[in-house]
């Protein structure tokens, strides 16, 4: 199946490692983060081939480096992105243009944020979330902050653990109605150092640590059979190392690299972008995730 | 990359079915168990809802796409990368489809004992008969042997950095170098380095103009070495859970450069000007993929992803140059070009396409809307690619009612 359009080429200014992507269905625009330029791009709901972003935030001032992932946040008028690069996520006035510096960075060893890969916010409960991986286990899962959180700030609440399933991340959402976060999880085995840091191979790393399933980084949860990705949701007031409330796993789901993940309530989709060695992406007919009776109703029962 | 940075957007198919089910885990439908202990189950643990829920719709491609591609003349063979299906196939180099069926390969090597992931450049050495692979998306460049077949083991594994993207061969230097993309840097290793072998030497820095490399060609006759470059920089910082955080965000100014070919020295190190450099709006680069010299014709041939077309140069040429010849146009068959290689001895010049299922041989003089002398194909004629290789992020127009996928 042929796309319907393609953005892409010279003048779109994007490049690799777009691990968030989101469209902001109030203003009809597209917003996209470039890891290899340090910028985020603003395209119009509507582009189509080699067309040029309407806005570009990029330069010294702005404080990106190499961002992987952003959302908009139609109601307030900002831009959140997560920059792995410096362990932080930036906050842009919705219409930022040019060398401009953020309205908040949110960063700093008590934030406990390093490899953010997703952000999405709540703005019903005024909540920032964050998906981010951390050299410490229960580190390494979904982030919550207030959504102004700013500075070296604690989370309010973090779901991470080996009983969550979240080894390894990515892309993350939230149906701000009944406030149920949706996360891509690529796979329940905690991410293996690469060998090599930077240009030279790392000096404390041996051939034997090169397989990711050795047993320094392999887990599993005690609710499933093998460590394939899923689609993972939780309760926004979820805390600690709790399993999801709910999954969409298995053969049949298909999933087995999930790194993207957006929800629809209205049409009641949710859709898994299966990268890795899939490359696929799923539509999921589960109007009852998006009902309160479903959730209600099962959380009642032993 | 494996990814190459696009956005796509697809129809979401209209689905409505009556009433729902839904199933809970343990429903006997689970991959086989691994073989890692599990924790103890909890007294008052949750079991999550869902489950093995099978989606309405999945859109995929189920036959390769070709990246790389390299002409082996001694053995008359043709080696592509697939970055799709993450594997190698090797053509007789004068095979060709008339009927519109996948052109019967000589080779393929697919599996997951092979560790491919999003292989990118692809290079051979026909007098030992190995192919080397570079892997954009985890790390390493893998060696096979052309007497593989199927989900074979590398012969050998070279570690490289992550985002290594194009690969050269020197048969003259015995010398292996590599684009890394996110680093702006080439490696240079030996020929025959193995495992955690460190590069002989490293280009990079703000000096050498190095931008979202992507294709490399090392001349081991003019001693010169051949980067095509998309544009995009800014300061990389390690950035995974398992390296330190700066102390503070380093004020640097990320920026998008027009795209270029910059030359080197073959034996340049560290922060090296480029001995010439291939920019400006009369190129016609864009979003230039994989390089390819001829030193016996003295020309250069990039793959031009973002034009559809293949441009050539003088190898001389500086400055915003003219491209000596372009080919392009809707009978070329040229659909999103990532690889080029240059077959001098049979006078003809390759393209591989990441747009459509086909590599693409024409007459190496070809310009303008050539047709190409002969076609391989990967899959049936007009099966479509569904663009993306590596689905990493989603989004949902609610308006269109369209998917975007970014790749």
């Amino acid at each position: 199946m042929a796309p319907t359009r393609a953005i892409q080429g010279q003048a779109t200014k994007l490049s690799r490692t777009i691990h968030g992507l989101d469209y902001d269905a109030v203003n009809d625009e597209i917003v996209a983060p470039v890891y290899e330029g340090g910028a985020i791009l603003v395209f119009r709901g509507g582009a189509n081939g080699e067309e040029e972003p309407i806005r570009t935030i990029q330069g010294d001032k702005t404080m990106l480096l190499g961002p992987q992932t952003a959302v908009v946040d139609a109601k307030n008028n900002e831009i959140f992105t997560g920059d792995p690069s410096t362990g932080s996520i930036l906050v842009f006035d919705r219409m930022a243009n040019g060398n401009v510096a953020p309205k908040r960075v949110l960063r700093g060893p008590k934030t406990g944020l390093r490899e953010v890969v997703g952000v999405a916010i709540d703005t019903k409960r005024n909540l920032l979330l964050a998906s981010s991986k951390n050299v410490l286990r229960e580190m390494t899962g979904v982030l919550i902050f207030d959504r102004t959180a700013e500075g070296d700030t604690p989370p309010l609440r973090v779901i991470g653990g080996n009983e969550t399933g979240i080894g390894r991340s990515r892309q993350i959402t939230v149906d701000v109605e009944r406030g149920k976060i949706y996360l891509g999880v690529q796979s329940t085995n905690y991410h293996a150092e690469r060998p090599y840091l930077e240009t030279m191979p790392r000096k404390d790393y041996s051939w034997e640590q090169r397989r990711d399933e050795g047993t320094k980084y392999r887990s599993l949860p005690s609710w499933s059979n093998d460590s394939k990705g899923f689609v993972g949701v939780w309760d926004v007031m979820d805390n600690g190392n709790v399993p999801p409330r709910a999954v969409i796993k298995g053969v049949l789901s298909r999933i087995v690299d999930c790194g993207g993940v957006v929800v629809d309530p209205k049409e009641g989709i949710v859709i898994s972008a299966d990268g890795g060695q899939s490359n696929m992406y799923h539509v999921y007919l589960v109007p009852q995730f998006f009902t309160d009776s479903y959730w209600e109703r099962k959380q009642a029962e032993p | 990359m494996g990814c190459i940075g696009l956005i796509l957007i697809g129809t979401v198919f209209s689905f409505w079915q009556n009433g729902w089910s839904f199933q809970q885990l343990g429903s006997g439908k689970a991959a086989a168990a691994g073989t890692a202990k599990k924790a103890p189950v909890k007294a008052v643990s949750r079991r999550p809802l869902g489950g093995d829920i099978e989606p309405e719709t999945t859109v995929w491609d189920p036959y390769p796409t070709f990246n790389g591609i390299t002409v082996d003349t001694e053995n008359n063979r043709v080696v592509m990368t697939d970055l799709n299906r993450h594997s190698i196939l090797s053509y007789d180099r004068l095979a060709t489809t008339k009927t519109g069926e996948p052109t019967p390969s000589l080779q393929h090597i697919i599996g997951p004992a092979t560790e491919m992931g999003f292989v990118a450049g692809v290079a051979v050495d026909p007098e030992k008969r190995e192919i080397y692979a570079a892997e954009n998306d985890a790390w390493g460049i893998r060696i096979f042997s052309y007497d593989d077949q199927g989900n074979a083991v590398p012969r050998r594994i070279l570690a490289a950095p992550h985002q290594t993207w194009g690969i050269s061969l020197s048969r003259q230097r015995h010398e292996l170098a590599a684009t890394v993309e996110e680093l702006d840097s080439v490696v240079v290793y030996r020929q025959s380095a193995e495992k955690l072998e460190p590069p002989l030497r490293t280009i990079r820095g703000e000096q050498t103009g190095l931008a979202d490399p992507h294709g490399i060609y090392l001349d081991g006759i003019n001693n010169e070495m051949f980067v095509t470059n998309h544009g995009s920089w800014t300061k990389y910082m390690p950035n995974t859970s398992h390296d330190p955080l700066p102390p503070v965000i380093p004020r640097t100014a990320g920026h998008t450069d027009l795209p270029s070919i910059t030359v080197y020295s073959a034996m340049a190190t560290g922060d090296a000007k480029p001995v010439r450099l291939i920019q400006g709006k009369r190129t016609g680069l864009d979003w230039p993929m994989q390089i390819d010299a001829d030193p016996s014709h003295n020309e250069l041939a990039v793959a031009n992803f973002g034009a559809n077309s293949v441009v050539i140069f003088r190898r001389t040429d500086q400055g915003d140059a003219v491209p000596l010849r372009v080919i392009r146009g809707e009978h070329t068959g040229i659909s999103g070009p990532i690889g080029v290689n240059i077959d001098a001895k049979n006078d003809e010049i390759w393209v591989a396409n990441y747009g459509d299922h086909t590599a693409l041989a024409f007459a190496r003089t070809a310009e303008g809307d050539a047709k190409p002398k002969r076609i391989i194909r990967n899959a049936p004629e007009k099966s479509p690619t569904c663009g993306f290789t590596d689905a990493s992020a989603a989004a949902y127009d609610s308006k269109r009612k369209e998917v975007l996928v970014a790749n």
